[in-house]
């Protein structure tokens, strides 16, 4: 009688130890599914946050190059180009490598940048084109600017457009 | 027997249970120190980006001033292409950044001006701790007998007020009649004071000081000042009244020239664009026009950015502000017979 108890204490300690590790483990086992939840939660809005931040950045970028002294009107405001120093751009810009760089530096990312005039003329100068042959691109976005454009050899003087870019993101 | 082997049991267990408690302590506790950690980095990195895209903003803007305080002492180091924070680096290229090479602070004071050498071209911004700058003046009893720099370079400073009404960096134009005010100026403990004093002053004190030399023959107020200032036995050209503060600022050559450099190149890249422009509209222009730069107007101010980049020297910085002067004439001319803008 004694051993058979002895042999029942034994059995139930080592149950105990079991159900201890199982406690411990399944304790474990919660904590790292409930981080894994958090984690990949947070990382999802820092990816959606990393993405608005990049499309704020890349307004940002281009309304800062649209008034660099190069392109902007002489005697206008803000969101306007001259005409002919959108066309000295262009055209600089078509042959020197450093000068496309420096345009890169100020829009900060790869993108196609153009500028489109509707009123008096249609026709259209592009700046910068970065991606041409590279596809691993996560995100196109394209945004328009509407600008007001001057032409001082022009009658009207002034006309309208818009600049577009199309912004890729890694 | 058997109650020793139970209290064995369940003390295998509760060390088994301890050491797994531990072990996940010290998990969870690396987890958020590393978080932390790299919390507080991206804050910094987060600021240092904010910091130079306020910057960047305020392109165009005429004139700025500001003061931006921090929750805790930083460091900030400029090595003319990089703006450190602490350790935490951000480009500064194509910006034009004048500042004392390294200081720390919990209030950074920001100023920005406009480069126009005759057309816009860049803002020149200024960082700088809390400081004073005394522009010591021999013989200056009356107004009218201020030096043009020193009343040039007063008018153009205008601090960031602090709550408490006082000027963050404030700038005083300080007479000969009392010496010992230049002596007690120099001796002050947290010395943050920039002491500038006009070449020809006979200033026998044995202390650093920044010797400002300009010329004022060529040109009159409204145009450009050109000049040196002097210190620790090295020259700073300058060109323009920005760079005349950016030069008072600096206490580094390299940073100073380096940013100087930038400034000729954004120069050299405007002009090339409104040289293109210029040579694309005359094809275009249907009527006849006398006042027009030509070739040699644009390649002679070219040729003269290029030697001021090189000698950067007080001769080769006067030949550039007189080819400036040529052009910014041209553009008067056209301007007056109607004819397009030169820039």
């Amino acid at each position: 009688m004694q051993k058979c108890r002895a042999v029942l204490q034994s059995t139930k300690g080592q149950t105990r130890g079991v159900e201890t590790i199982i406690a411990v483990v399944f304790v474990i086992i919660i904590i790292v599914i409930l981080g894994s939840i958090i984690f990949m939660e947070s990382s999802k809005r820092a990816l959606d946050k990393a993405k608005d931040n990049q499309l704020t950045y890349v307004m940002n970028s281009v309304e800062n190059f649209l008034n660099v002294p190069e392109l902007k009107c002489s005697y206008f405001g803000k969101l306007c180009i001259d005409a002919w120093k959108a066309k000295a751009v262009s055209s600089i810009s078509e042959e020197d490598v450093e000068f496309r760089s420096y345009i890169r530096r100020m829009i900060g990312i790869d993108a196609e940048l153009k500028l489109v005039s509707l009123y008096p003329e249609e026709e259209s100068f592009l700046f910068i084109n970065t991606t041409s042959g590279l596809t691993d691109y996560s995100l196109t976005q394209v945004i328009r600017l509407p600008v007001v454009i001057e032409n001082d050899t022009n009658e009207p003087g002034i006309g309208f457009g818009y600049v577009e870019v199309r912004a890729y993101l890694r | 027997m058997n109650d020793k082997k139970g209290a064995l049991e369940l003390s295998v267990n509760v060390v088994f249970a301890g050491l797994i408690g531990v072990v996940i302590f010290i998990l969870a506790f690396s987890f958020i120190m590393s978080n932390m950690q790299s919390a507080e980095k991206e804050r910094k990195a987060e600021f240092a980006n904010s910091f130079v895209g306020s910057l960047r903003a305020s392109y165009e803007e005429y004139y700025f001033s500001n003061i931006i305080t921090f929750n805790e002492q930083y460091s900030i180091r400029i090595e003319c292409e990089k703006l450190f924070f602490d350790d935490e680096a951000v480009s500064l290229t194509d910006m034009i950044v004048f500042s004392p090479s390294e200081f720390s602070t919990k209030q950074l004071g920001t100023n920005s001006e406009r480069i126009e050498m005759p057309f816009y071209i860049s803002n020149a911004f200024y960082l700088y701790p809390q400081l004073n700058i005394f522009l010591y003046c021999e013989d200056c009893y009356l107004y009218n007998e201020i030096p043009e720099a020193y009343a040039l370079l007063y008018s153009l400073w205008d601090s960031p007020t602090l709550v408490t009404g006082e000027e963050f960096a404030e700038i005083n134009i300080i007479g000969s009649g009392d010496s010992m005010t230049i002596n007690q100026i120099y001796q002050e403990e947290d010395n943050k004071n920039i002491i500038v004093v006009l070449e020809n002053d006979e200033f026998a004190y044995d202390f650093a000081y920044k010797n400002l030399s300009f010329d004022d023959d060529l040109f009159n107020h409204d145009s450009i000042l050109v000049g040196n200032i002097s210190y620790d036995d090295e020259i700073y050209p300058f060109i323009g009244e920005e760079m005349l503060f950016g030069a008072i600022l600096s206490d580094d050559l390299g940073t100073y020239k380096c940013n100087v450099q930038k400034f000729f190149e954004m120069f050299n890249r405007t002009l090339s664009v409104y040289e293109k422009r210029f040579e694309l509209m005359s094809v275009d222009l249907t009527y006849p026009c006398n006042s027009l730069p030509t070739n040699q107007t644009f390649s002679n101010l070219k040729g003269n950015i290029t030697n001021a980049n090189n000698n950067f020297d007080y001769e080769s910085f006067y030949d550039l502000a007189v080819s400036i002067k040529k052009l910014e004439e041209v553009a008067e001319n056209a301007e007056m017979q109607s004819c397009p803008s030169i820039y």
